[in-house]
């Protein structure tokens, strides 16, 4: 064949490994560095003492107290029975949200017939379930979970819903003038479209997830960090409620940071819009 | 080279017959008469290009021959089949490239290789993957991921995709439109130089007339709305035609001719009624 000039350069690869170092050291700095800002803006507020009452603990005394919890009071396990909890709903919620955010996203009229719906049951506080939840699941661990699962199923479907149905059609339509069938189409094409979109559900149902458990550990929870700032709150130990509250936010962005990296090694091939 | 059976490959059967095409669309309360008893054909082995103004039905046309929209009168047919739904014998390049991007150049251009209706052993694959990333120059790329390629790269892809499912037919709805004019011109000859190693029947659609001369066989002219034909113009340039062809007297003329006709055309759609 004749021949005509073509351009074969390497591919472009990642971006420079040095550049990309030093954005992400950066943004951690600054995440460092905004979070430095809240506690001396925390300890200015407590020493001040502008809020009235019991006032607020400052960060030093808070410290001190998680130190005492951690070392005395094993709050590692209770961080371990939340994070249990948490995982299971969200493992279950989001299996259950998976085929039925297929079928909304690939049925309009399904969808059209289940959304204001989704949007009902979603709204609804889940602390306002407890009553309920008791009433039929009784006080065990059940109960608890059932919560949860409510609580990421709601929010996982969503996603998955909205994500699905925003796969581009020309896709599909180019596989089927490959010469797929309707299965080979949802497998080869439109399954693998959804994974970015899965893993946004399950990162968004923790983030309700752990909003939800201290909701969940309402139930007469023993053990968990609910349940850990419940009891300190029975006894007016103001320092011990705020190292469980810190405590629930602290694991909660580990989970997210951790499900981020796996999600970015298993989605290479997605294009960053950033 | 080797030139293998899919080489000199078009036969009688993939003649393309579109027959007193109408087509219309309801547009608010409106009748909006796109196509109205346009004919043409195009025959075994050749490459012909429709051009027309934009929005008279060009995409319309190329989509009924695909399979993915049916006409309101008369028939498209390819061989002795009337044309009802996609078909892999019926190859598709989108503007949009439409390649996936969880896939590798080399896995894309395999994918239709590797469904039920067209399964290949996987030597067979390989070769023909060889091939393609061959001839499209991509060999460097064959284990990039889309996102790292450059627009022409990627319609190469896409180009390469639809032949290496070896169709009698291969439908191209404005491939080059979104690249570059340099780009352009180099995947012009690029194609051209693949039409004549893997002779295929092609339709090909297009609003550049430089475009349209330098690749075809002929040009299908089409009126404005409702969209008839026009003219069909022979180019009657002898193959192989190399990039200086552009700068031809013949090929100046034509050009001349054919945006006058398409003036002419805009002119009367202007003015005329609505
Ligand atoms: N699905 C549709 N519904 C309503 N109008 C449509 C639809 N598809 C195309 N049209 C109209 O038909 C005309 C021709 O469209 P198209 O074939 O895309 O033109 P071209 O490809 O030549 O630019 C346009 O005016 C467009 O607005
Ligand atoms: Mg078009």
């Amino acid at each position: 064949m004749t021949t005509t000039t073509v351009t074969r350069s390497a591919p472009r690869r990642r971006r420079p490994a040095a550049g990309a170092v030093s954005g992400t050291s950066r943004r951690v700095a600054l995440g460092v560095l905004g979070a430095a800002i809240a506690v001396a803006i925390w300890y200015l507020v407590a020493v001040s003492g502008i809020v009235s009452g019991r006032g607020v603990p400052r960060p030093d005394e808070v410290l001190s107290a998680g130190w005492v919890l951690f070392t005395e009071q094993d709050l590692l396990f209770d961080i371990r029975v939340s994070m249990t909890r948490v995982c299971i709903g969200v493992t279950i919620g989001s299996l259950l949200a998976l085929p039925v955010g297929f079928l909304l996203a690939w049925y309009p009229t399904l969808r059209a017939m289940a959304e204001p719906l989704v949007n009902f049951f979603r709204a609804l506080p889940p602390i306002a379930l407890v009553p309920l939840v008791i009433v039929y699941f009784g006080i065990g661990e059940n109960a608890r979970i059932s919560i949860l699962v409510y609580a990421s199923f709601f929010a996982a479907v969503i996603v998955l819903f909205e994500g699905i149905s925003s796969i581009d059609p020309l896709l599909v339509r180019a596989t089927r003038v490959l010469g797929a069938n309707p299965w080979e189409v949802f497998a080869r094409t439109v399954v693998p479209a959804s994974v970015p979109h899965l893993f946004t559900a399950v990162r968004v149902a923790l983030g309700v997830s752990w909003a939800t458990v201290v909701a969940a550990e309402l139930v007469a929870a023993q053990r968990g960090l609910g349940a850990a700032i419940q009891d300190a709150a029975t006894f007016y130990r103001i320092p011990d409620m705020y190292v469980g509250i810190a405590m629930i936010g602290a694991t909660a962005l580990l989970m997210d940071l951790v499900l981020k990296l796996v999600q970015s090694r298993l989605t290479t091939w997605q294009e960053k819009t950033r | 080279m080797t030139l293998t059976a899919e080489a000199n490959h078009a036969t009688t059967s993939d003649r393309i017959v579109f027959d007193q095409i109408g087509k219309h669309y309801a547009r608010g309360g409106d009748h909006l008469q796109v196509l109205d008893q346009c004919s043409f054909t195009v025959e075994p082995g050749e490459f012909v290009s429709v051009i027309g103004p934009s929005g008279c039905g060009k995409t319309t046309l190329l989509n009924m021959a695909a399979g993915f929209t049916a006409p309101d009168d008369g028939t498209v047919r390819v061989g002795d089949a009337v044309v009802t739904r996609p078909h892999p014998s019926r190859g598709v390049v989108f503007q949009q490239y439409a390649i996936f991007p969880w896939l590798t150049v080399a896995k894309n251009i395999e994918f239709g290789l590797t469904l039920r209706a067209n399964r290949r052993p996987r030597a067979e694959r390989q070769r023909v993957v060889r091939r393609y990333l061959e001839l499209m120059g991509l060999e460097p790329f064959a284990s990039a991921y889309p996102k790292e390629l450059s627009g022409g790269m990627r319609q190469r892809v896409a180009i390469a995709r639809a032949y290496a499912t070896d169709p009698q037919v291969l439908l191209m709805d404005e491939p080059f439109a979104a690249l570059d004019a340099q780009t352009r011109e180099r995947m012009q000859e690029l194609l051209h130089e693949t039409q004549l190693t893997e002779r295929r029947t092609v339709l090909f659609i297009t609003h550049s007339v430089e475009e349209a001369i330098f690749l075809s066989h002929r040009v299908v002219v089409l009126s404005a709305r409702p969209t008839g034909v026009r003219e069909v113009v022979d180019i009657a340039i002898p193959a192989p035609r190399p990039a200086e062809t552009r700068l031809s007297p013949r090929f100046v003329e034509l050009r001349r001719r054919m945006e006058g006709l398409l003036r002419s055309e805009s002119t009367e759609a202007e003015g005329g009624p609505r």
